[in-house]
């Protein structure tokens, strides 16, 4: 069986197009794993996983658990709020007593971007990234990709374009990478003072008018507005946030073809996405969901592949 | 002690024998003979590859962290570290703790290196407790040995304050030295503005940060007329714009670091923390623009920046961890295997070894019969492989570690 070419989920940008398929595929033998009656697979049994979280989450943190006791996994969680540098402890200390209690595999989110380089050169443990401050967010980016796919088939030359606070989100960056990756063009949409000066550098295109972006594409994936990682105001108000950039069914309705629509979730109704969006035909936010545990089953499988069991 | 250095090509450019290989007798640290050939019996011969000899040369810019952070770096090791990388004087910027604001700090600093082989120059800070507030009685270090005055890298927003400060320092002519730096545009900014800081989601410093601050500094150069020295410079822009000034008939110099002329922000690809300075390393477009403008004489001086850090101040997650490189020993293999043969030997070395003591004021020494040596000694044709064991910094950020660079010092004379 063909095996990932890296120990570590750190991002997309290390991971090549043949591990994307790889992941592709057996996300799909995983999610009809999850469609069955008997949920569970043992083949995660004696691995212990540590879910660290040192910044807030909800979702992915509950997908990544889901993910691991589906696969039989042993499970710890580990949750706060604030780095544990602000305690006095380091980040390799913190972990590294964490991996004395034996454990095999990390599953980290931490506010720093490059936390997770930084730890995977200090600690002996397969770690996988679930969001480094607005640097990645792999398995975000694996998970929508192959949602679009399931729709459009081949992503080659079909057009995304990801809407919202581009600067300080790491979906995008992670996005951009997998879809381009995967022969997609990218596009990013949003306020001049959103979009990085430098983003055009990665190959992507840059529109500043919602409907001329929505026009253009097939996909539509619309990130939250992260208020919580802007450290100055990048713009006056939500409200004229939702007046340029928040997608409602008028728009789409005025494009003459339909378009699928994204959100990588939680969904602030009425601003960036209205509730008619959200919840109409065009979107697969919940298959999204649903995806995103299998996707983070075929990862951690895939991992735990190319750990060295002393046995 | 009779030493002859046999077959030194000379590194000079104010010597009639610069670019030409000569046999040099030191005997008890005195230059007594310089020829084609010297068959003198001596006590020892200094022979290698490629070998060249310069005055001693001087770091403009280094940080010892003594008083305050001695397990950084404290004199005796910095001082050591600096002798082996080949210099003989080094300015010592004042951002210590408590920072080097008063006469009695200037007279610590020269009281420990009294005895060393290596001279030390101390710069005293501009303001009070360089808090960029109040002018701090700098009349009264430059009367106890301060060369020049600079508030290191807390770079003076309020224009105000530089304006006195230049104005003031023009009662005994000493030189001004600023960091151009405006902090506010993008707060808490971690590496250049680029490719790299959209692709690792860090907080880019754009170079205009530093060019608005030029473009001001040298505003109030022209209004003032006093002496001033930028530094260090990250972008071509602000070098070109320092050089027309100079032009005009200012009295302006300018400086960059041997980081910014060998690396570049590819360096950070994989968030490795010795490659976080401030300035930030630039793009390598700019670092190829900056090497042109060092080889058309566009930059005065090239210093190590040398700013040791502790493990517990750089081994930690990319937002945390400190600004600053331990460079000093590695100065020259840095500089030499990114400039290399393509730029005139002794206009190269002329940024870290004559320039420097001529912004400083200090007496310049000379390869001549009769004088003290103070020479540096170093090959162009042999390697140097760093090694954590060999070096005399106790700083745990040495980005060369394991690495083989170009050129080797070989040693100093002072």
């Amino acid at each position: 069986m063909s095996s990932l070419s890296v120990n570590h989920l750190l991002g997309i940008k290390n991971l090549t197009r043949e591990d994307i398929e790889l992941i592709f595929e057996t996300a799909t033998n995983f999610k009809e794993v999850i469609n069955r009656p008997m949920k569970k697979v043992p083949s995660l049994r004696d691995i212990t996983i540590a879910n660290l979280f040192f910044e807030n989450s909800t979702r992915t943190k509950l997908s990544f658990e889901l993910a691991e006791k589906r696969l039989s996994a042993d499970i710890i969680n580990f949750s706060s709020a604030s780095s544990s540098v602000k305690k006095g402890e380091t980040l390799i200390d913190t972990v590294n007593n964490i991996l004395s209690m034996k454990v095999d595999m990390v599953v980290m989110r931490h506010p720093n971007p490059g936390a997770h380089y930084f730890l995977s050169q200090h600690i002996d443990a397969s770690i996988i990234n679930a969001g480094d401050g607005t640097h990645e967010h792999p398995t975000q980016a694996l998970l929508d990709a192959f949602s679009m796919r399931e729709k459009l088939g081949d992503l080659q030359g079909k057009k995304v374009v990801i809407v919202g606070d581009i600067m300080h989100s790491r979906v995008a960056l992670s996005n951009i990478l997998c879809l381009q990756k995967l022969g997609a063009e990218v596009m990013v949409c949003g306020p001049t003072t959103l979009i990085p000066k430098y983003i055009e550098s990665l190959g992507v295109k840059v529109e500043h008018n919602l409907k001329k972006a929505l026009i253009w594409c097939d996909v539509a994936n619309i990130l939250r507005i992260q208020l919580e990682r802007q450290d100055i105001a990048y713009f006056p108000s939500l409200r004229e946030y939702t007046m340029m950039y928040g997608v409602t069914m008028e728009i789409l309705n005025s494009l003459k073809k339909e378009i699928i629509i994204m959100h990588p979730g939680p969904i602030n109704r009425g601003v960036e996405i209205s509730s008619e969006v959200a919840d109409s035909k065009q979107s697969i936010i919940l298959q999204q969901v649903e995806n995103g545990v299998a996707i983070r089953m075929a990862v951690l499988y895939l991992l735990a592949g190319k750990i060295e069991r002393n046995s | 002690m009779k030493i002859r250095i046999s077959k030194a090509t000379i590194v000079d450019e104010r010597h009639p024998d610069n670019g030409k290989k000569r046999d040099i007798l030191i005997e008890n640290g005195k230059i007594t003979k310089i020829a084609a050939s010297i068959k003198t019996e001596v006590d020892k011969v200094i022979e290698s590859e490629g070998l060249c000899v310069s005055i001693g040369w001087m770091d403009m810019r280094a940080n010892f962290r003594d008083p305050g952070d001695e397990q950084k770096e404290d004199l005796e090791s910095g001082l050591k570290a600096a002798a082996n990388g080949g210099f003989t004087a080094v300015a010592l910027m004042p951002s210590t703790n408590p920072p080097i604001d008063n006469k009695g700090a200037v007279e610590y600093l020269l009281n420990r290196a009294k005895s060393g082989k290596v001279q030390v120059v101390p710069i005293g800070t501009i303001s009070k407790k360089r808090a960029g507030e109040s002018l701090a009685e700098m009349y009264d270090m430059y009367r106890a040995g301060a060369k020049a005055f600079s508030d290191d890298k807390e770079s003076i927003s309020e224009s105000g304050l530089l304006h006195r400060a230049l104005l003031y320092t023009k009662n005994f002519d000493a030189t001004v030295i600023h960091f151009p730096y405006d902090a506010t545009l993008i707060p808490n900014g971690q590496i250049n503005e680029g490719v790299q800081s959209t692709l690792l989601g860090l907080k880019g410093i754009p170079a205009i940060a530093e060019e608005m601050m030029v473009a001001r500094d040298l505003t109030l150069l022209e209004y003032t007329n006093g002496r001033l020295h930028l530094g260090p410079v990250s972008s071509a822009m602000s070098i070109k714009r320092i050089a027309s000034a100079k032009k005009d008939g200012l009295r302006i110099t300018c400086e960059t670091t041997a980081a910014h002329i060998a690396y570049s922000e590819n360096e950070l690809e994989n968030f490795d923390t010795n490659f976080k300075v401030l300035p930030p390393l630039r793009s390598e477009q700019n670092r190829k623009e900056l090497i042109k403008l060092l080889k058309s004489g566009k930059i005065d001086v090239i210093s190590s920046d040398h700013s040791p850090e502790d493990e517990e101040h750089k081994k930690l997650e990319f937002d945390y961890a400190n600004f600053g490189m331990a460079s000093i020993e590695s100065f020259f293999p840095v500089l030499y295997t990114a400039v290399g043969s393509s730029m005139d030997l002794a206009k190269l070395v002329a940024t870290f070894s004559i320039n420097p003591r001529r912004i400083l004021d200090l007496e310049i020494p000379e390869i001549k019969e009769g004088v003290r040596a103070n020479l540096t000694l170093f090959s162009i044709s042999e390697k140097t492989v760093f090694e954590k064991m060999n070096l005399k910094t106790k700083g745990y950020n040495v980005a060369e570690i394991g690495k083989e660079l170009n050129g080797k010092v070989l040693a100093i004379f002072s």
